[in-house]
């Protein structure tokens, strides 16, 4: 890994189109700043980590069929 | 509609923990019409989720997609973009809640699909399904 020394204000640049900056750094928290065309989706890994972990989980490995006196029961419940 | 028979799905950015599966079915869970339920089923037969439309459950539900994932999708016509919320149903179905965070979107007209992380902190990954 890359490591590199940063005061506030300073940034690094990744390729041509991102920019990221540090706005301020107290107690262990690092504020960042990220300048990236609108197509660069920027996202906090843990986000990613608790989605994966949720996909994990609701996947299952048949296609339970009481599965439909369920969605009906929902339907009707979302219907009142 | 048009979603209702089974259709092959191609993930252009693979569900999230199954990197390794691009290839699915998109089907309706059961024959009845009013199982809104839809099953999304690896081909090779051993992954299944469940899914709902997610504006069943907030009708302002919009996500927004990147021009990364719309190429991904190309998608030609709006109109042929669905929107899926990954469905748990745990056995105490009164808890049953749906990711709105990390949406299922297929182009209809091709299969191609993605799964979308939105940065927006409104959305939950474990949102209700019927209130509390």
């Amino acid at each position: 890994m890359l490591v590199i020394s940063r005061k506030s204000g300073e940034s690094i640049l990744i390729g041509d189109d991102i920019e990221i900056t540090v706005i301020e750094s107290q107690n262990g928290k690092v504020k960042l700043g990220v300048n990236a065309k609108k197509s660069i989706r920027v996202l906090r890994k843990e986000i990613v980590d608790e989605v994966t972990a949720e996909n994990i989980h609701a996947s299952s490995k048949n296609d339970d069929q009481s599965i439909e006196k369920i969605g009906i029961f929902l339907n009707k419940e979302i219907e009142k | 509609m048009e979603t209702d028979k089974p259709m092959d799905i191609t993930f252009k950015r693979e569900i999230y923990g199954f990197e390794n599966i691009k290839e699915y079915t998109l089907t309706k869970a059961s024959e009845s019409a009013d199982n809104p339920f839809r099953f999304l089923k690896a081909s090779d037969g051993n992954v299944c989720f469940i899914l709902l439309d997610p504006k069943m459950i907030d009708r302002s539900y919009d996500p927004v997609l990147d021009d990364k994932e719309m190429k991904s999708l190309e998608l030609k016509d709006p109109a042929d973009m669905r929107i899926y919320g990954i469905v748990v149903i745990p056995n105490d179905i009164k808890m049953m809640t749906i990711n709105l965070r990390s949406p299922i979107i297929i182009n209809i007209e091709n299969g191609n699909a993605i799964q979308l992380i939105l940065e927006d902190d409104r959305y939950s990954i474990r949102h209700r399904i019927l209130g509390c």
